[in-house]
């Protein structure tokens, strides 16, 4: 009997490639666990922190000067966008439980939902599904 | 044995022409992937039933004729999207309990605008997992929820379980959630208090960005995303496979932000203090110890786990008050333990089952 993996010719190049991800891991874990990373990596993203701070308050004078919106702007409209649809979902909600015949405490009647009586397959009055 | 090794002639003929179709289909398939739409994923149908700010409420529509009565709340990680748990028909964690009869809501989170930026741990969960849990009730009109929470959604959804020991939470579910984060070695490091200035990083930023997110998870494995596409490549004549890669794939990239301050504090009192392992954890002056949940609870791990090592989350079963306890070791990673093949075959189940009989 000859199995696939045995005729597989690219077995060999999968072989390779998956030890080559395992190995290249290891490498960065050790790697990423060593001092001079941990202080490499932090000085460098305070310093992009840093930079990303000054370039965004430069194109905002930048934007502003062309008479355009900066990104800001366009977040807070995206913000004002999303408040209205909280709001649409919230409407949406209501017209659920009114769409539902909401008792007083919000139980649905219109449609009534499966009885919550069903219990574990095997057991007394169980419900296989 | 050795004569059973030696390939025929017939035999590697065969694999050279399957080797051959399967270039072909490469090419073929290759242009499709990328003229093609992406899967739709979480289309179980639901409804919003609540939404405030960065919170989302699902309520997913009943699948059974008959339901348990305790309803199910999924507490989604606060850094991904909930439809991971919701992929597509067959593939979605969601629809899987709903057809064993399940109530499923679902707490999901939209990115954190800049005005959200102030959230602390308090507001998810002295505010958010309550908030959410009252209007099941009342949607339900049952007084007992369970909780199902998945990584950092296990954290917060704990952190609620001991702050309020005395209900409604009626049954705990964890899936690979950390406790003790020194072990959480890889983050250690890019975290590390004498180099790491998060207050600086906050101040600057305002919210985290998701791409600092999506970099540090994708740092705990740098070869593996470019394995990851050589694979495809490989089988991107196997629709199953391209489809499972394609929703994957989206839902890893699409991390959201994190608010500023309770990122703040999960470095300062997590990963820097490991209070929730110490038993100091205090969320808006609430003692947040392990040991007070008594709810039966049950925590699924994955055996090979390079987010949250099984050594950052095997003293959770210890450390609870439940009397009612279990750990569920599982074959898989961060991911594939709860979405996939193996998921359906593995932690869904074993879900179902342990579920089931307590939420009666």
């Amino acid at each position: 009997m000859t199995s696939t993996k045995e005729t597989d010719p690219f077995g060999t190049w999968r072989q390779l490639l998956s030890s080559w991800e395992s190995n290249t891991n290891d490498l960065a874990k050790r790697m990423m666990e060593s001092e001079d990373f941990r202080r490499t990596m932090n000085q460098a993203t305070g310093a992009s922190v840093n930079a990303q701070a000054a370039l965004t308050q430069a194109m905002e004078r930048q934007l502003n000067a062309m008479n355009l919106p900066s990104r800001s702007q366009l977040a807070n409209m995206g913000e004002r966008l999303q408040a209205i649809e909280a709001q649409l979902s919230e409407i949406k909600a209501l017209l659920y439980q009114v769409h539902q015949g909401t008792a007083a405490a919000g139980r649905a009647t219109a449609m009534p939902r499966p009885p919550r009586t069903r219990r574990p397959p095997g057991t007394s009055g169980g419900a296989p599904s | 044995m050795t004569g059973a090794a030696q390939p025929t002639a017939a035999s590697v003929a065969d694999r050279i022409q399957t080797e051959v179709q399967r270039a072909i289909q490469r090419s073929i398939k290759g242009v499709e992937y990328f003229a093609s739409r992406a899967p739709v994923l979480g289309s179980t149908p639901k409804d919003v039933i609540h939404a405030r700010g960065t919170m989302k409420l699902y309520h997913y529509r009943p699948l059974a004729d008959e339901l348990y009565r305790v309803p199910v709340l999924i507490v989604m990680a606060t850094t991904n999207r909930g439809y991971i748990l919701d992929l597509t028909p067959g593939q979605s964690f969601v629809e899987f309990l709903l057809k064993r009869g399940f109530d499923v809501y679902m707490l999901d989170w939209t990115a954190p605008t800049p005005e959200e930026k102030g959230l602390r741990m308090e507001d998810y969960v002295l505010g958010f997992i309550p908030d959410c849990i009252r209007h099941i009730q009342q949607d339900s009109g049952e007084p007992d929820v369970s909780l199902v929470g998945y990584c950092f959604g296990g954290v917060l959804s704990l952190l609620y379980a001991s702050i309020f020991p005395e209900g409604p939470l009626k049954n705990l579910v964890c899936f690979t959630t950390p406790i003790d984060f020194r072990e959480m070695t890889l983050f250690q490091s890019f975290s590390d208090r004498r180099y790491f200035d998060v207050d600086r990083l906050v101040d600057g930023v305002g919210n985290l960005p998701p791409e600092m997110i999506f970099s540090s998870f994708e740092m705990l494995r740098p070869a593996t995303r470019t394995a990851g596409q050589v694979q495809l490549w490989e089988n991107i004549w196997n629709d199953e496979y391209v489809k499972s890669y394609r929703m994957l794939d989206r839902w890893g990239t699409d991390t959201l932000p994190l608010a500023g301050e309770y990122f703040r504090q999960i470095i300062k009192d997590l990963m820097w203090d490991n209070r929730l392992f110490n038993g100091t954890m205090s969320v808006g002056g609430h003692p947040a110890d392990l040991a007070g949940i008594k709810a039966p609870i049950l925590h699924a791990v994955a055996e090979h786990d390079h987010i949250v090592p099984y050594e950052a989350a095997r003293h959770l079963i210890a450390r609870v008050g439940s009397a009612d306890k279990e750990e569920v070791i599982l074959k898989g990673g961060h991911v594939s333990l709860v979405a996939g093949a193996n998921a359906v075959k593995r932690l869904w189940p074993k879900v179902d089952s342990w579920l089931s009989g307590r939420s009666l």
